[in-house]
């Protein structure tokens, strides 16, 4: 009687056959080098290392233990891998000096790491890193032995500075062993290409062109799976989607088309034709918390150091109309250096031919780090995702040929009668600096005094900022925050909780007015929202959120009375809870929005309708209201994947639908031009008018 | 997986095998292509290369270990599972918000996993702590049954010291208790546990808490819709929980209350550390 299960090596070379596992194994367990193995790594003696130059010191000593012990894969020892926090143990291999390409294999045992192949050319030759991510192939051994693999990557061995795996552990304290590292030939050596935007078709089906270079996209993925595996891999990420994905509207108008695309995968050849159509149905999903993150990174080799504005471009509308249906882009506000001459008040007209936010749109197909909002009529996280030098999406520097925009002059509050094309491929090169890049927030300017405003480069992050509004009068006592976080993170005295409950108690006791300036609302949890409300309203059960989804595939309550019904149900244990009966019902609080979303988007709902306040902003917030959970495959890619719903008492479902402002105000190129902020202009106006009343001197 | 096994198997030619079908994996063991009781014989194992004795005569040659080819993606081929990953394949450092929550204290703070071999299915499982349970997030089924299955392996081999409870959230069904097959684990040191449930409509909660005084493997959990004209197997018994088993699961109530519409924490500290590092 055979063991159940036992399959000999034929079916194991079957199922190996598109991973290209190397190594086989001897007759005693042992594992054999590949005969053609161009490198062979099996750790007898202290492997050599490689440290880079500007490594961090405490990444500088050995990171590795060389252990001999009988378990070793091949010969006698193996390294135990065991690197500080943020530092990477690095090992050379030898390449012949010539142009090749290869594919490289690596056993690990006892915990997770990530494991990447690097070759590195010396600047001169301007040539780019090449780093090839390992993942696993499935092969494992009984002493616990896990092999992981690359797919190929060309090599010019006459012109690389070194060869290298990098290992990054996330063990335990016990680290990760690493043993037989092999390289094999596979695969025809390809140059490094040079590319002109994303449309450029010189990157060929394997690759995209960002930040000018052609990344070869079966680098970022793991091997195609065997055709014995492909079509239960398929379904089991099309049943993810079904089962888990979304809430009504979300499930209803994006799902499909994601669906059909993971179905492309069945008939992939390449590894990246697979992984890629799997990125593109996730990007299919549309919505604010859903994406999949590839390592599919190339270095920025140009600067565009401006931060640009969904608005009203009232000043130039003479020389370029505007759209139909987007609104116009205006130059928020812009660094002193690498900025192409761009500054607050310009107006960015086109894209590589096409309305900023159209172009943006169609990145759909193409950008790993493609963002929406998940009301499909909300475009400010595409808006805010153009510019910026290299936080954010910086997406013209990643993947435009060109772009289109009107100059104006603030002194004259006039824009030129001309029409400027700037090639990207011409923008200063380099990063800049720290500190000396914008970050893009959709505030075009900070409204205290300078002492409290944000840096000048509008890193607000993790910061609250507040104080008495600029230009208004002690006797007014208007105060506001500027900050971007709402991640209480269930600690009611935690840092942001904390902040919170510290600005409401001086406001409730000091404050005629409050605003609150949140334009880039990043999230968080759902107790910083809630705390919140409770300076404007008294107790209530705002909604019900239902997320993750609560039953498999559910396309949402099929009325209102169904909707009503689940309110009911799930109100005690997964309510919005929102106000305090110690709410300030005289005190004005406007609330400014724009580019919002998820706890970001309950902080709106949770305030509008409160009886003394008004929500500003261009538009409804980014329709996010659900959670969302993370996959991720070893060494490669992750997947986050929003799930749920959010009900309101009326029974109504709100995934995909922003909050809208109870006063749209849209930012006007004319006030950008005089240095003015019109959407906080409007609320400083709504809050002037509606002070709370001075509380007279209690008679004795 | 067990697809994996069926396309495999005639390639293979290995007609005596046990084969799974693919509708009963809560019930199947683990899909590899090869398995092994023994290191140190070679008799029952493949090793890619031709095998080292056992029916040949002669001494067997010491053999140092096996190799197996597995699902590096798990058990894909439970489409209809109703947890978010039961194999916990797609657990990551990084991750925010994973399928499983641990503690207590509970978070989404997911501990290392174990990889390889030990594990019952493809390369990843969960590796708990003494003293410590998992909470597996999952959905509902409207008005079908449940099928419930999860294995643990404890070193003691007392399956009785994992306890596994479907756990309810809003009220809208019983907690109820998922017993062990069997008192001890099979040969490979597994204990499954596994229950039919009548009805569970919204919201499932699959607890697991490890009793057993040293650190425990979770693998291979399922919950799936009994299939339409199946006849399930009995449901548990419905008895009350024991006081100190009610507190528990109180306590994993109230967690999930607390972190009820997580929605957007920043980067945690794995991950900013590899971004960090990366972007150097």
């Amino acid at each position: 009687m055979r063991l159940r299960g036992f399959v000999p090596a034929a079916a194991l070379t079957l199922l190996a056959s598109a991973s290209a596992a190397a190594g086989e194994f001897g007759a005693n367990g042992e594992i054999l080098p590949d005969a053609d193995a161009t490198a062979f790594v099996d750790f007898e003696s202290d492997p050599d290392r490689y440290v880079p130059d500007d490594a961090d010191v405490k990444c500088l000593p050995n990171a590795f233990t060389l252990v001999t012990a009988g378990d070793a894969l091949s010969g006698k020892s193996f390294v135990t891998v065991d690197a500080p926090d943020g530092c990477a143990e690095r090992f050379r291999v030898a390449l012949p000096k010539e142009k090749g390409s290869y594919r490289a294999s690596v056993w690990i045992r006892h915990g997770r790491a990530v494991a990447t192949f690097i070759v590195l050319y010396p600047e001169e030759t301007g040539l780019l890193q090449m780093s090839a991510h390992m993942a696993p192939t499935g092969r494992t051994t009984s002493d616990g032995w896990v092999e992981m693999a690359s797919n190929e990557l060309p090599v010019d061995g006459a012109l690389a500075t070194v060869a290298y795996l990098r290992v990054i552990d996330h063990a335990d304290t016990a680290g990760v062993d690493v043993d037989s590292l092999e390289v094999v030939p596979a695969g025809e050596y390809q140059e490094q290409k040079s590319c002109s935007g994303v449309s450029d078709p010189v990157c060929g089906k394997d690759g995209v062109c960002i930040h000018s270079t052609c990344a070869m996209g079966r680098l970022a993925v793991p091997p195609l799976p065997p055709d014995a595996l492909k079509n239960d891999v398929v379904d089991g990420f099309s049943a993810r989607f079904r089962t888990f994905f979304g809430g009504a509207r979300s499930r209803k108008e994006n799902l499909p088309k994601a669906l059909a695309t993971i179905e492309t995968m069945r008939t992939a050849t390449t590894a990246w034709e697979f992984w890629s159509a799997l990125a593109r149905s996730v990007r299919q999903l549309a919505d604010w918390h859903t994406s999949m993150g590839l390592p599919l990174g190339t270095d920025p080799k140009h600067r565009l150091n401006a931060c640009f504005i969904e608005g009203d471009a009232d000043v130039s509308h003479a020389l370029w109309p505007k759209h139909p249906l987007y609104p116009d882009i205006l130059v928020s506000h812009a660094g002193a250096m690498g900025a192409a001459g761009l500054k607050a008040g310009d107006r960015l007209v086109a894209v590589d031919g096409q309305h900023p936010l159209a172009w943006a749109r169609s990145l759909q197909d193409v950008s790993p780090s493609f963002h929406v909002a998940t009301d499909p009529g909300v475009f400010a996280e595409l808006a805010e995702g153009l510019g910026g030098p290299a936080f954010g999406n910086a997406l013209i520097i990643r993947y435009a040929k060109a772009f289109t925009v009107i100059r104006c002059d603030g002194a004259s509050g006039t824009c030129k009668d001309e029409i400027e094309t700037i090639e990207v491929a011409t923008l200063t090169e380099g990063t800049g600096g720290a500190g000396s890049s914008v970050r893009c927030d959709n505030r075009p300017s900070y409204h205290f005094n300078s002492a409290n405003n944000p840096p000048p480069n509008h890193a607000v992050d993790y910061g609250f900022f507040s104080g008495r509004i600029q230009d208004t009068t002690d006797e007014e006592d208007i105060f506001g925050v500027v900050w971007d976080t709402l991640y209480g993170g269930g600690d009611p005295n935690g840092y942001v909780n904390g902040n919170l409950k510290e600005l409401m108690a001086f406001w409730k006791a000091s404050a005629r007015g409050v605003i609150l300036d949140h334009r880039a609302g990043s999230g968080g949890t759902i107790d910083a929202p809630e705390l919140l409300t409770d300076l404007v309203r008294p107790p209530g059960t705002a909604a019900v959120m239902l997320q993750p989804i609560v039953m498999a595939a559910f396309d949402g309550p099929l009325d209102e009375a169904e909707g009503k019904a689940l309110f009911d149900l799930f109100k005690a244990q997964s309510g919005y809870d929102v106000g305090s009966v110690t709410h300030d019902p005289d005190l004005p609080v406007a609330l400014i929005t724009h580019r919002d979303g998820s706890a970001s988007d309950y902080l709106p709902l949770g305030m509008k309708g409160a009886p003394k306040v008004r929500l500003f902003g261009p538009h409804g917030t980014a329709g996010a209201f659900s959670t969302f959970i993370n996959f991720a495959y070893p060494g490669s890619f992750g997947i986050q994947l929003a799930s749920g719903d959010t009900i309101t008492s009326d029974g109504k479902t709100w995934i995909g639908h922003g909050v809208e402002p109870d006063e749209v105000v849209q930012q006007k190129q004319s006030d950008l031009l005089a240095g003015k902020d019109s959407i906080h202009e409007a609320a400083l106006a709504w809050v002037r008018q509606n002070l709370k009343p001075v509380t007279p001197p209690e008679t004795p | 997986m067990a697809s994996l096994l069926t396309a495999l198997l005639p390639v293979a030619g290995c007609a005596d095998e046990e084969v799974d079908p693919a509708a009963d994996t809560t019930t199947s063991g683990p899909a590899t292509t090869t398995e092994t009781t023994s290191t140190d014989t070679a008799t029952s194992t493949d090793t890619g290369a031709g095998g080292g004795g056992g029916e040949g005569g002669g001494e067997p040659t010491p053999v140092l270990r096996t190799v197996e080819q597995r699902n590096p993606f798990g058990n894909v081929a439970v489409t209809d599972n109703m947890l978010w990953d039961g194999d916990f394949e797609w657990s990551s450092p990084f991750a925010s918000q994973y399928g499983w929550l641990s503690g207590p204290p509970y978070s989404y703070d997911f501990p290392p996993p174990a990889i390889g071999a030990d594990c019952r299915s493809g390369i990843k499982c969960a590796k708990l702590a003494k003293g410590k349970g998992l909470i597996g997030i999952g959905v509902g089924t409207g008005e079908s049954g449940l099928l419930v299955s999860v294995y643990a392996k404890p070193k003691n081999g007392v399956c009785a010291d994992v306890e596994v409870v479907l756990l309810s959230f809003a009220g809208n069904a019983p907690d109820v208790s998922i017993p062990a097959v069997a008192e001890t684990p099979d040969a490979r040191g597994w204990c499954q546990y596994q229950a039919t449930i009548e009805s569970y409509p919204r919201k499932t909660y699959l607890m697991v808490d490890n009793n057993s005084g040293d650190v425990l493997l979770v693998d291979d959990a399922v919950i799936r819709p009994v299939t339409p004209g199946a006849a399930p197997p009995s449901p548990p018994p419905l008895a009350p929980p024991t006081a100190e088993r009610a507190a528990k699961n109180d306590e994993a109530r109230e967690a999930l209350r607390r972190l009820r519409g997580a929605l957007l924490p920043p980067p945690n500290a794995a991950k900013r550390a590899l971004e960090e590092h990366l972007a150097r």
